[in-house]
């Protein structure tokens, strides 16, 4: 481990600025219910462009980490989650705020929070690169079964139905093949279009449907539901009840515990944080010596279910780090990121940028000691924020789509995938088709060309050959086993299946 | 979700048949390179989202989904408006500039979430178009899209 080439990464203070940058932009994202943590990172993308690429990848981990953490704000304050993870922090963290303890809430939240960031870093730190040893040692065959079983799993729990969720991987793949095959050199489905020899575009593809299509949405609830009451925002001190320390330790259990469960759940693809918070809530009430107190204020639930969110977080990053496979949304558009500036994620990262890898370590470490500071000395500001008006924040955020578009285009083509893509997301909302597989689909398809080609001259062009193969045929038949599983019927949903309250 | 995800189905049937036939022949030359040709990857997924759009068709028609949401016909003007807005942008960013964008989506938005100020609806407008101008001009330095 070379330590001058580590620590040469932090000679300048961008990587520190862009870790602050990035945890204040996430935490105000999180605070905010209608705009969700996946907008803030397809909008932040072209803006990494002018970083260095450990700037441009600790910026994002920021946003991603704030916005974990951030969610707990309006789910305690407005009984509404500013991020889907946050879901189940409502449950607690509402009647808390009713009780006169939103201050404890915020508090129990923010600790919960960064502990879980921070025993999900260590697993990160301690797990990637023994994984990214092992996955050296398998081939392309497995690596193909590996996107098949990732693919089968993310479809499945995207949506209400698996043959949606794999439709819309399929057509995030077939997408993936226009542009210049890397293999041959020759132009496919470009019809001479120049502007599309190098391929769609990521960032007007990810940020029309993830961000601009996603504020459509918005408007048109609000158009909608013009009538609807606003949630309210809970009246009084933040600085009246405060965490004792007696309170806190008998927190710890639990903490770890949901860390563990949530990080575990985090690095299986698909099931992201907002099935280990429910998860981790569910446990944490069946291991309550006083269950009755959950939904009306108990502080393990707020602790379990922002620690379990948290965790799972960073969990994903795992096999994106490790194995170059995003699990979540998240970590898709990390992935996209890493090539835009250059890095592959994955096995070989380890082997060619070890020095790099080494100080994006360090600047997760930071980021949570950021997360803990920003939290504890910004609550108030995130408090007010929480208030901002949409009306604002909508043309706000659709104008820094546009300038990131066409900042890293600078041509009148990005603008145009940019609105194409953002009438497939609209549409794709309105007829519950998940985008995730969509964009993790997108961004795997030339890997999984590139590995299902080799893995066709690898068993002579005749894939019952793959028995020979034990790991490719374990994930296969995992995903076989999902399919059958997700096909069953309809799939009930997280809280009915945890028996928890709607 | 039923009638709609038939639609989707359908839609997502012929369009399949139509890049298999039509776009997959058109914009992939027929070349072979170690045995595999260039048209082998996009034509395998093609077909599958054919069988799938089919499948769910079926599926819809005999089993029920989870949710019977569907696109109501009350609700297609609104969808058609959201979606208006896209070309709409389009031709202001392109032809106007990003500025121009801002200063037309912010009353816009503003007005669909309530605020009927229409001296702070402006204030705001003017500051986003004059913002969105200094960054992409002057901090990021890039050229003017469309007049300003």
């Amino acid at each position: 481990m070379d330590f001058v080439a580590i620590f040469s990464y932090f000679q300048s203070p961008e990587p520190f600025f862009a870790i602050l940058l990035g945890v204040l932009l996430g935490y105000f994202v999180g605070a905010m219910p209608g705009l969700s943590r996946p907008t803030a990172l397809a909008i932040a993308i072209p803006f990494t462009y002018a970083l260095s690429p450990l700037a441009a990848v600790a910026l994002l981990l920021g946003v991603a980490k704030g916005s974990a953490a951030g969610g707990a704000i309006a789910a305690i304050l407005l009984n509404v989650p500013g991020e889907p993870g946050s879901a189940a922090t409502t449950f607690d963290g509402y009647p808390m705020a009713k009780k006169g303890e939103a201050g404890k809430a915020l508090e129990i939240a923010l600790y919960a929070s960064v502990a879980g960031d921070l025993i999900a870093t260590i697993a990160l730190i301690l797990v990637a690169q023994p994984m990214a040893k092992m996955a050296l040692q398998i081939g392309p065959v497995e690596l193909c079964a590996l996107i098949v079983f990732s693919l089968t799993f993310v479809a499945g729990l995207a949506g209400d139905s698996l043959i949606k969720g794999v439709i819309a991987a399929l057509a995030g793949m077939a997408l993936a093949t226009v542009g210049i095959d890397a293999g041959s050199g020759f132009s496919r489905m470009t019809f001479s279009n120049i502007e599309l020899a190098d391929g769609i575009p990521l960032i007007p593809l990810g940020v029309g449907i993830m961000a601009w299509s996603e504020l459509m949405i918005q408007m048109r609830k609000k158009i909608m539901y013009r009538d609807a009451p606003e949630p309210k925002l809970l009246k009084g001190s933040y600085s009246d009840s405060r965490l004792s320390w007696a309170e806190a330790r008998l927190l710890g259990p639990t903490i770890l515990r949901s860390g563990i469960i949530g990080l575990i759940v985090g690095i299986i693809p698909g099931l992201g944080a907002l099935m280990a918070a429910f998860i981790c809530y569910s446990i944490e009430r069946q291991k309550s010596k006083t269950p009755e107190e959950f939904g009306k204020g108990a502080h393990a639930g707020v602790a379990a279910t922002e620690t379990a969110d948290n965790a799972a977080t960073i969990g994903a990053f795992i096999p994106l780090l490790a194995l170059g496979i995003p699990g979540s949304v998240t970590a898709a558009i990390l992935l996209g990121a890493f090539t835009l500036h250059g890095l592959v994620p994955g096995p070989l990262l380890f082997q060619r940028n070890p020095d790099l890898v080494y100080a994006m370590f360090i600047a997760l470490i930071l980021s949570s000691g950021a997360l803990l500071l920003v939290g504890k000395y910004g609550m108030r500001l995130f408090v007010l924020l929480v208030r901002s008006p949409m009306g604002m924040i909508i043309p706000a955020a659709l104008t820094t789509c546009v300038i990131g578009v066409y900042v890293e285009g600078i041509s009148a083509f990005s603008v145009t995938m940019l609105m194409i893509f953002a009438a497939i997301g609209y549409l794709m909302n309105r007829a519950w088709v998940p985008f995730v597989p969509f964009i993790i689909g997108f961004i795997l398809g030339p890997m999984m060309e590139l590995y299902f080609r080799q893995t066709l001259i690898l068993t002579q062009y005749n894939l019952i050959n793959i028995v020979n193969h034990p790991i490719a045929l374990a994930f296969l038949m995992a995903s076989f086993i999902s399919i059958i599983v997700f096909l069953r019927g309809r799939k009930p949903t997280t809280s009915e299946k945890l028996d928890l309250p709607n | 979700m039923r009638q709609t995800d038939v639609w989707f189905g359908i839609l997502g049937f012929c369009g399949a048949i139509i890049i298999l036939i039509v776009a997959i022949p058109m914009g992939i030359p027929d070349r072979v390179i170690s045995g595999i040709s260039i048209r082998m990857f996009p034509k395998t997924i093609v077909t599958l989202i054919a069988i799938l759009s089919l499948m769910l068709v079926v599926q819809r028609l005999i089993w029920p989904a989870c949710s019977e949401n569907n696109f109501t016909k009350q609700e297609l003007p609104l969808d058609a408006l959201m979606l208006l807005t896209l070309p709409v942008s389009y031709l202001i960013v392109k032809f106007l500039g990003i500025p121009a964008f801002a200063l037309v989506a912010t009353p816009i938005a503003m007005w669909v979430y309530g605020d009927r100020s229409w001296l702070r609806i402006g204030i705001t407008a003017v500051s986003f178009a004059v913002l969105a101008r200094v960054v992409v001009v002057h901090l990021l330095q890039r050229p003017p899209l469309g007049i300003f």
